[in-house]
C-alpha cells in the first residue's frame, strides 16, 4: 500500500521549508551588511589597523565606520514646518571689562 | 571652588557675579541687581541639579541611563528630559543631522565615558569599530505628553546641546522671577534675560572658557549682548589621547570620530543660547561649507581656524583685541 502524506501535512511543510529559506537570506543579508561594515576602514595618520570591535589594545587608535556616506548637502536649516535657527541682535563691539567669558569648556 | 564678585563698570552700572562648578563644567550667573544674587544662584543650583539628575550620561540612576532599560518601548519621561531631548532634535532637524544626539556610544568607545576630569589624558591605544551609528530621526518623542521611544542599542548623548537649552531656561526663569537682567553661562554657552545693563553684558570669546578677569592665551574679541545667546563650541577644549592619537568631543556623525575642522573654535550670536550652540557646533563639522552656511542664515558668528586666523561674518564685530 502506497501511502501519502495528508495535503494539511504538505501545506505546513511547504511553509515550514519557505520559513527557513526567508530565514536563511535575512542571516545571509545580516552577515554580508557587517563584512560591509568592517570593509570600510578609517585610519588615522599614526595608527594602525584594525577592526575588532570595543576597546583592545593596540599602538594607534583605528576606526572603523560603516556610514560614511560624504553628505555635503549644506542645506537643512529649514525645521519641518518651516522654522529655522533664529538670529537675534547682533553683537557689538564692547570696551567695557568682560563679565563672562564664551570657549569650549 | 566657588567665587563671588561686584564687577566695577561704571559708577551707574555695577554687576553682581557668582561663579562655580558643576554638571562637568564651569557655571556663571551675573545679575543686575545685588540683593538677588543670592537668590538667582540658588535658582540656578537648583535647575542645575535637576538637569543633571534627567540628563547625564556619568550617573548610572540619572533618567537618561536608566532609559537604556526600556529601550525600544514607549517610556514616560520627565518633562525636563524631554526639553533637553526636543531641543537635541531641534539641532538634529535645523542641521540635517550634524548636531546629532545619538552618538552616545562612538564617544563612551572613544574613551569619554566618565566625568571629563576623570578621563586619561593619555589613554591606551584603542581598536575601535564603529558597527552603528543610529540616526536621530530614529526617536520618537511625544515631548508634549512626555513620552519617548529610543530604539535599541541608541545611546544619547545631550552634551552638545542640554547645556545651552538649560542656560536659556534658567535665564529666563530667574529673570522673570526676581525682575532683574541675567546672565547665565554654563561652560561658556551663554544666555541672558531681563534688562540688560547699560552698554549690554559684555562677553569675551576666546578659545577656552575661563575666568573673565584672566587674559586669553589665544585670540579673542569682546562683544556685548542684549538679548538672546551666544555660544562657543572648540575642539581646543575636552581634548584626550588614545594611542597617541588626539580626541576631543565634537564627533562627525559621519565618521563617528572626531571631527577634522578647518576650524578651531567657532562662536555664533543668536536669539537663544540653544540656537547658538546649534549653530557653531554645526559650523565645527561642515568645515569650509560654514561660513557661507552661517551668512546665509544671518547668524553674527566668530571663525578661528586651526593656526588662529580669525574671520567674522553677518555683522559679528571686529575684532578688538582684550
Amino acid at each position: 500500500m502506497i501511502t501519502s502524506p495528508t495535503p494539511g501535512s504538505d501545506r505546513q511543510g511547504a511553509r515550514n521549508k519557505g520559513l527557513a529559506r526567508i530565514s536563511a537570506l535575512t542571516l545571509g543579508a545580516g552577515a554580508a551588511g557587517l563584512v560591509g561594515a568592517a570593509a570600510i576602514a578609517l585610519t588615522l595618520p599614526s595608527s594602525t589597523t584594525a577592526t575588532n570591535a570595543s576597546t583592545a589594545a593596540t599602538t594607534g587608535t583605528t576606526f572603523t565606520n560603516p556610514f560614511a556616506n560624504g553628505n555635503d548637502d549644506d542645506s537643512g536649516s529649514q525645521l519641518q514646518g518651516g522654522s529655522q535657527l533664529q538670529g537675534g541682535t547682533p553683537p557689538a563691539t564692547s570696551f567695557l571689562p568682560p563679565v563672562a567669558t564664551s570657549g569650549a569648556s | 571652588m566657588s567665587t563671588t564678585s561686584t564687577l566695577r563698570r561704571t559708577k551707574s552700572a555695577r554687576l553682581h557675579a557668582s561663579a562655580w562648578g558643576a554638571i562637568g563644567t564651569t557655571v556663571r550667573i551675573v545679575v543686575t541687581d545685588a540683593a538677588q544674587l543670592d537668590s538667582a544662584r540658588a535658582m540656578l543650583t537648583d535647575d542645575l541639579a535637576i538637569l543633571d539628575a534627567a540628563c547625564s550620561r556619568f550617573r548610572p540612576d540619572s533618567e537618561l541611563m536608566q532609559l537604556r532599560a526600556n529601550a525600544g518601548q514607549p517610556t514616560t519621561i520627565s518633562p525636563v528630559l524631554a526639553g533637553a531631548i526636543g531641543a537635541a532634535l531641534r539641532g538634529a532637524r535645523l542641521t540635517d543631522g550634524d548636531v546629532d544626539p545619538t552618538l552616545g556610544r562612538a564617544i563612551e568607545t572613544l574613551g569619554y565615558d566618565r566625568d571629563f576630569a576623570m578621563v586619561p589624558a593619555n589613554g591606551g591605544a584603542l581598536r575601535v569599530t564603529i558597527r552603528h551609528i543610529p540616526r536621530w530621526h530614529q526617536i520618537e518623542l511625544d515631548e508634549a505628553a512626555c513620552l519617548l521611544t529610543v530604539p535599541v542599542g541608541m545611546r544619547l548623548d545631550l552634551g552638545a546641546t542640554a547645556k545651552a537649552w538649560a542656560a536659556d531656561r534658567s535665564a529666563e526663569r530667574i529673570a522673570e522671577a526676581l525682575s532683574c537682567g541675567v546672565l547665565v553661562s554654563l561652560g561658556g554657552d551663554i544666555a541672558v534675560a531681563g534688562e540688560a545693563p547699560r552698554g549690554g553684558w559684555s562677553i569675551r570669546v576666546q578659545d577656552v572658557t575661563g575666568d573673565p578677569h584672566t587674559p586669553s592665551a589665544g585670540p579673542s574679541g569682546i562683544i556685548a549682548i542684549t538679548k538672546g545667546g551666544l555660544a562657543t563650541s572648540s575642539t581646543t577644549a575636552r581634548r584626550w589621547q588614545r594611542g597617541g592619537d588626539i580626541m576631543h568631543h565634537i564627533l562627525d556623525p559621519r565618521t563617528g570620530r572626531p571631527a577634522d575642522s578647518i576650524w578651531r573654535t567657532v562662536s555664533v550670536a543668536a536669539g537663544s543660547a540653544l540656537d547658538a550652540n546649534i549653530a557653531s557646533t554645526a559650523a565645527i563639522i561642515r568645515g569650509h561649507r560654514a561660513a557661507g552656511w552661517l551668512a546665509k542664515l544671518g547668524l553674527p558668528a566668530r571663525l578661528v581656524t586651526v593656526d588662529g586666523s580669525v574671520t567674522t561674518i553677518a555683522g559679528w564685530p571686529a575684532e578688538v583685541s582684550s
